[in-house]
């Protein structure tokens, strides 16, 4: 059981670490995603929708994602990691630069770069869940043993040691009966 | 241009005579909106509101067709689409030979963006209607048209198609395919279009005519605008100077290539403001560098130029009361009348506060 509690806040700890790089990336998710509204509503407001659907024609492209696996006190955590960066320059976007406005191409930017915080929150959050299921499931076993096990293992052995002190008992009594019965015995050989 | 393009229009005034359709054209402009109209505007309290303000006015049938479809923010942007083309069609209708050649010249821009449009769709083998749905058919080449060429099977088709109508830019379609098959690159075949127009335009309005010169003037113009963005674009993500060189955009009124070559070489935006001081744009990009050292976006310095080229555009109506300039100037004075509506129905439907729509707006 105490192993099983130094595991809990080992897990706890490092819950702790993760939970803050959490916050930390949802803020800047949060703040990335209102900066692309903003930029995207005054790009659609002066360029027009259509600027817009044409550059994201020249646009569409793949994001590629790597997923590979590691341990945490015995836990194991997918990692996602990025295969190549989703921010492109203006230069590479796919379009030529001289036919779309900045506007567009710093909405597309920071479309991006929202793309790029989702995957580090994808692989940060996947690990908060797996850490938070971990330290429940600890959490319930320390408790299982605490309030159901144990208590059990404590009501047997009281139990065991009641029936052995039964039978050491009997055995007492059965002896002295036999020590009396040979007692009874020898005096009556003697007498007769 | 294709059979169905080339047919002959109907309209009243032909050769140079500008003094009927400049008529109508200063009877159009003087129902363009005014400031106080636009305020009205923000200050309506939902799009509902806006819509019946707008339904009163010119934009009236338009509204009506698109909203069958709904009353939000991106109806409103259709229905603004279609009062574009219309009032470019009714321009097209009355404007003489020499006007209606300037002005398409001037417009051609449009039929580049709409062939980019169907290149991209097609490079990523998008549906033809979600192609059709980026088209903006303002140029010379009809919507018809337009959908004919974006329900071709791949860019090869396309351009063959264009061949065979014996577009303008066909041939530099032609060779920039051969670089997009080694590269794959659409930049390339993008840059090729837009290096065709430049060219093309300087070359068609390149005359002694003083109303070719007005034209040239608005074309140069946009062509350094799109040079000096480059460079600046180029500079803000360091990029290698000879890959910037390649952006170069032939026509332009104070932009030589040399000069543009200077600029590429130049790794601070700040040592490329200092250069640009001696042309006239320096003094334009100086007013907004402040701004931009605060957002740290390029579009601070491409809304400047906007403004100084519309400014350019509608200052061409105070010229020649006969001649082109009053057509360039309204065709202008439209466009920002429709961006600005845009930008106020845009603003509403993201809930941007007044303040800051007003700020967006563009010279009213």
């Amino acid at each position: 059981m105490d192993l099983l509690k130094q595991k809990r806040d080992a897990l706890l700890i490092e819950f702790m670490g993760v939970m803050d790089e959490t916050l930390r990336l949802s803020e800047s998710l949060q703040r990335s995603v209102s900066e692309a509204q903003y930029s995207l509503a005054v790009a659609k407001a002066v360029d027009g929708t259509v600027a817009l659907r044409s550059a994201g024609l020249a646009t569409k492209g793949e994001v590629v994602v790597d997923m590979t696996g590691t341990k945490i006190m015995g836990v194991s955590v997918p990692v996602v990691t990025k295969g190549e960066s989703p921010i492109r320059t203006t230069f590479t976007r796919g379009y030529a630069v001289t036919g779309v406005s900045s506007r567009v191409d710093e909405t597309a930017d920071k479309h991006e770069r929202i793309l790029d915080v989702i995957i580090e929150y994808a692989d940060i959050e996947t690990r908060l869940k797996r850490l938070g299921e971990e330290i429940q499931k600890t959490n319930r076993r320390v408790n299982a043993l605490e309030q159901v096990t144990v208590p059990q293992l404590r009501e047997q052995v009281t139990y065991i040691r009641q029936t052995l002190d039964e039978r050491a008992r009997e055995d007492l009594f059965r002896l002295k009966k036999v020590k009396k019965k040979i007692e009874r015995k020898k005096a009556e050989q003697q007498a007769g | 241009m294709s059979p169905e393009a080339a047919k002959v229009r109907t309209r009243p005034a032909s050769g140079k005579e500008y003094g009927y359709a400049n008529a109508r054209l200063r009877g159009m402009r003087s129902r363009l909106f005014n400031r106080a109209f636009f305020d009205n505007l923000i200050a309506a309290p939902d799009i509902k509101t806006l819509i019946q303000d707008l339904t009163a006015t010119e934009y009236g049938p338009d509204l009506e067709d698109a909203l069958i479809h709904g009353r939000d923010a991106a109806t409103i942007e259709a229905a603004l689409k279609n009062h574009m083309i219309r009032t470019y069609q009714k321009v097209f209708s009355f404007l003489n030979d020499e006007g209606l050649y300037l002005v398409q010249t001037l417009l051609g821009r449009w039929d580049i963006f709409n062939i980019k449009t169907i290149l991209r769709g097609k490079h990523i083998d998008a549906a033809t209607d979600e192609i059709v749905e980026g088209l903006l058919p303002a140029g010379q080449l009809t919507a018809v048209e337009l959908e004919a060429l974006a329900g071709g099977e791949d860019i090869k088709t396309v351009i063959d198609t264009a061949v065979t109508w014996g577009l303008p830019f066909a041939g530099a379609l032609r060779e920039g395919y051969a670089e997009y098959l080694e590269t794959e690159s659409l930049a390339d075949l993008e840059l090729a279009l837009d290096r065709y127009y430049s060219t093309w335009a300087t070359q068609r309005l390149k005359k002694r005519q003083a109303n070719s010169r007005l034209a040239l003037s608005i074309v140069r113009m946009q062509v350094d605008t799109l040079n000096l963005l480059t460079v600046l674009r180029a500079a803000k993500e360091s990029l290698e100077t000879e890959v910037a060189d390649r952006y170069f955009l032939e026509g332009g009124r104070d932009f030589s290539k040399s000069l543009y070559e200077e600029l590429a070489a130049m790794s601070d935006i700040d040592e490329i403001l200092d250069k640009l001081r001696e042309t006239p744009y320096g003094k334009i990009l100086d007013a907004v560098a402040i701004e931009y050292l605060s957002q740290n976006s390029i579009s601070v310095f491409e809304r400047s130029l906007e403004d100084y080229l519309m400014r350019h555009a509608l200052g061409l109506a105070k010229g020649d009361p006969l001649g082109v300039g009053v057509a360039i100037a309204y065709l202008w004075a439209k466009q920002n009348e429709m961006t600005n509506l845009r930008i106020i129905v845009r603003g509403k439907a993201v809930g941007m506060p007044v303040e800051r729509v007003r700020g967006e707006l563009i010279l009213v």
